[in-house]
C-alpha cells in the first residue's frame, strides 16, 4: 500500500470514531488499534495536526479513576471534512473493486 | 524504556517548541502511560507500542515549523520548515534539499543581475557624460541606453520579487503535503 493511501485511512478512521462520541486519547488509540496496526505514539501528532486544522477540539473532563482527561471532539469543520472523506473514499473503492471485477473476468 | 526515561528522550528532542505546546505534548503522553498504567500495564510495554519518541518529536517539530512558516513567511523561518522536513527522512534529503538550492541560487542570482543592471544603468551616467564630451555620442543615444538598462534592471528586481513570493506559497503547500505523506511508513507497525 503506498504511504498516502495509509495516511489518508488513518486520518479517516480516527474522524469516523469520532463522528460516536468524543474519546480521549487513550481510549481512541486502543479503539483503532484494534482494526489497525500502527505504532501508538504517532496517534497524538495526528490528532495535533487535525486539531490545528480545526477538524477537532479538545476538552479537560475530570476521571473517577484518577487525574483529569483530555477528551477530543470532532468539530462542524471536522464533520464536513469527513463526510467529504467518505464520498471520495466510496468512489475511490467503487473505480477500485470495478477495475478489479473486470480483470478477473478477463482470466 | 520507562516512562520517565521515554518522556525525557521525548523532552531533549523537542527543543524548538513554544514552552505551553511542549508541555500539552509531554501531558498527552504522561496521560497515555498514566492510564495504561491504570489498566495493569508494564511502562516498558507502553513505551514499546508508542513507538520511538525521536521519531515522534521530529513528526511534532516539523508540524510546528510549517505552522509558523505559514503564520509568518519570513525567510528565516520557511528555511527552518524545510530543513525539518528534511530531517523527516533520507528520501526528502535528495527530493527537498537539492531542487530546492537550486532554485533558491537561481531566484539569488535574478535578483543579483536585476540590480546590478539598476545600478549600472544609474552609474552609467558619468560614462554618457564621457561619452557625449569624448566620443560624439548624442545625448539622447546614451540617455536612452542608461534608461533602457536601469528600467530593465528594475523589472527584472520586481519580477523576481513576485516570482519569489509565489515560489515560497508553492513551497509551503508542498512542505504540508510532504509532511502528510513522508515518515508514515513509521506509522505502521512492520
Amino acid at each position: 500500500m503506498n504511504a498516502q493511501f495509509k495516511k489518508g485511512i488513518l486520518e479517516l478512521c480516527v474522524l469516523k470514531i469520532l463522528t460516536n462520541r468524543d474519546y480521549y486519547g487513550y481510549e481512541l488509540v486502543q479503539e483503532i488499534s484494534k482494526s489497525i496496526k500502527i505504532t501508538e505514539g504517532t496517534i497524538y501528532p495526528l490528532l495535533k495536526r487535525l486539531r490545528d486544522n480545526k477538524f477537532l477540539s479538545t476538552y479537560l473532563k475530570e476521571s473517577v479513576e484518577g487525574p483529569s482527561r483530555k477528551y477530543y471532539k470532532l468539530t462542524k469543520t471536522g464533520q464536513k471534512e469527513f463526510d467529504k472523506m467518505i464520498i471520495e473514499w466510496n468512489e475511490f473503492s467503487k473505480e477500485i473493486n470495478k477495475f478489479l471485477n473486470g480483470e478477473n473476468k478477463n482470466e | 524504556m520507562n516512562k520517565k526515561e521515554f518522556i525525557q528522550n521525548l523532552k531533549s528532542n523537542l527543543k524548538h517548541l513554544q514552552k505551553e505546546e511542549l508541555e500539552e505534548v509531554i501531558s498527552d503522553y504522561t496521560e497515555h502511560f498514566e492510564i495504561g498504567i491504570s489498566e495493569g500495564r508494564k511502562e516498558h510495554e507502553i513505551s514499546k507500542s508508542l513507538g520511538n519518541p525521536k521519531t515522534i518529536a521530529k513528526s511534532l517539530t516539523a508540524h510546528h515549523h510549517i505552522k509558523v512558516a505559514t503564520e509568518n513567511k519570513t525567510a528565516k523561518n520557511i528555511t527552518r520548515a524545510i530543513l525539518s522536513v528534511i530531517g523527516l527522512s533520507f528520501f526528502n534529503l535528495i527530493f527537498i534539499l537539492g531542487p530546492f538550492i537550486g532554485i533558491f541560487a537561481t531566484l539569488i542570482a535574478i535578483f543579483i543581475t536585476g540590480f546590478t543592471m539598476s545600478i549600472a544603468g544609474i552609474g552609467s551616467i558619468f560614462l554618457v557624460i564621457i561619452g557625449i564630451l569624448q566620443m560624439g555620442v548624442s545625448f539622447w543615444t546614451g540617455t536612452f541606453l542608461l534608461l533602457a538598462c536601469s528600467t530593465a534592471g528594475i523589472l527584472i528586481t520586481i519580477g523576481n520579487y513576485y516570482l519569489t513570493k509565489w515560489f515560497l506559497k508553492i513551497m509551503l503547500k508542498y512542505l504540508k503535503f510532504n509532511i502528510k505523506v513522508i515518515g508514515i511508513n513509521e506509522v505502521f507497525e512492520k
